[in-house]
């Protein structure tokens, strides 16, 4: 099963999010209290004041969020800092929060595995008991983050595929997406989100 | 064989020549054409096609008619490009009957050797003016933004000016003195109206 999807450039922001089957995890909250909703499905911007363009109206991943089974209200808000991530401590942190965390925690592991084990892509995917992490940075700085859960076995080939079949085909070679997408501006469009969407529904980890 | 002028028809006619695969970027051509085609990086030449556009907002002044003068920049460039272009492909073909057939070159050969497809359909008045339609023109197939259909074709419009350019030089340089100009309301399709000249 997988939960969710994050690119970071290289300079540290985060250009893409996108998830499917996100929900609270502990203790089979179902329905109730829904303080949190799920995160909208938006690109970010590396202003803190919530996105402008990033802000706009759901995606197709937000259908897919409906068979979820967990009645969560996902947010048609259209402000960035109004979505919350849901965290199961009941802190509620909002998406821009959530990928600098994300993007902390992988930029510390890399380095540590990348001291330990030499001059190779050291750092893979980590696993903890909720959750399996896989990461895949390419040459030029761009880091693919996937999270599902802990018995699937490596996506880096998704990740690969994702980056050279959808990434360099919709948003390198889009003439509306300005080179080096400043702030995330021209990856969340149409073609790549609907690919990317479609193509990760169709693995068979998808559901499992 | 002298060496082409304009800097990018040899990326075209390294096109019509084989498929895209890395090789040199040399432009001569030896003598005696014995060489095996030069060839090119398809990827290459669709960067320099997006960066083309850029470049002419880029360097354009902000004044009060800068859309203007981008459009003419691009459609100058490929005015120049298309003549070119029609020197080196009607090299080896018979002479044109008339204009009908002009057009048709255009939109079979030229099209073939620029875009890798033919235009999908030619209309005609038979008095002067022609419409060609291509319903997936090469350059818009990856193009999208976040706002979906309409912006992304909005904002594709500037790319239609160079192809437009590329029409009229062609027509030009075999005798036909006209005006293009290019259309799109549905991305991949464009459309590109001919009016040529009353002589």
């Amino acid at each position: 099963m997988i939960y969710n999807l994050y690119i970071f450039d290289r300079h540290c922001v985060c250009i893409f999010y996108i998830d499917w089957h996100r929900h609270r995890k502990s203790g089979g909250i179902m329905g109730s209290n829904n303080a949190g909703t799920t995160s909208t499905t938006t690109s970010m911007n590396g202003q803190p004041d919530g996105g402008d363009s990033g802000g706009s109206s759901s995606s197709p991943a937000h259908s897919a969020a409906a068979n979820n089974h967990l009645a969560s209200h996902h947010s048609t808000t259209s402000q960035l800092t109004s979505a919350t991530s849901m965290f199961s401590d009941s802190r509620l942190v909002n998406i821009e929060e959530e990928a600098k965390l994300v993007y902390g925690v992988v930029r510390t592991l890399r380095n540590l595995v990348n001291k330990l084990s030499g001059n190779q892509d050291g750092f893979i995917s980590y696993r903890t008991s909720n959750y399996k992490l896989h990461y895949y940075e390419t040459q030029t700085g761009l880091k693919f983050v996937i999270n599902t859960d802990p018995s699937t076995d490596s996506l880096r080939p998704v990740l690969r595929q994702i980056y050279t079949n959808f990434f360099v085909e919709y948003v390198v070679k889009n003439p509306l997406a300005p080179v080096g997408h400043p702030g995330g501006e021209g990856v969340n469009n149409e073609y790549f989100k609907a690919a990317v969407d479609k193509f990760v529904k169709n693995l068979p980890v998808f559901d499992s | 064989m002298s060496v082409l002028p304009a800097a990018i028809s040899p990326f075209f006619t390294a096109l019509a020549a084989g498929d895209d695969a890395s090789s040199t970027t040399s432009t001569a051509l030896t003598a005696g054409g014995s060489s095996k085609p030069i060839l090119v990086n398809e990827s290459c030449l669709e960067f320099l096609m997006m960066e083309m556009v850029d470049l002419m907002y880029r360097t354009t002044a902000d004044s009060e008619n800068d859309k203007e003068s981008v459009y003419y920049k691009l459609e100058v460039l490929g005015y120049q490009v298309g003549q070119s272009l029609v020197e080196r492909f009607t090299r080896d073909r018979p002479r044109f009957g008339d204009t009908l057939d002009v057009v048709k070159f255009i939109c079979k050969d030229l099209w073939t050797i620029i875009f890798k497809k033919q235009i999908d359909n030619l209309k005609t008045n038979h008095r002067g003016v022609y419409v060609l339609q291509d319903n997936n023109f090469r350059w818009f197939l990856r193009m999208s933004t976040e706002g979906g259909g309409a912006e992304a074709t909005k904002k594709a419009v500037p790319y239609l000016w160079f192809p437009c350019g590329l029409i009229r030089g062609a027509l030009a340089n075999l005798g036909v003195v006209s005006v293009v100009i290019a259309e799109t309301t549905v991305l991949p399709q464009c459309t590109f109206q001919i009016k040529i000249a009353k002589s």
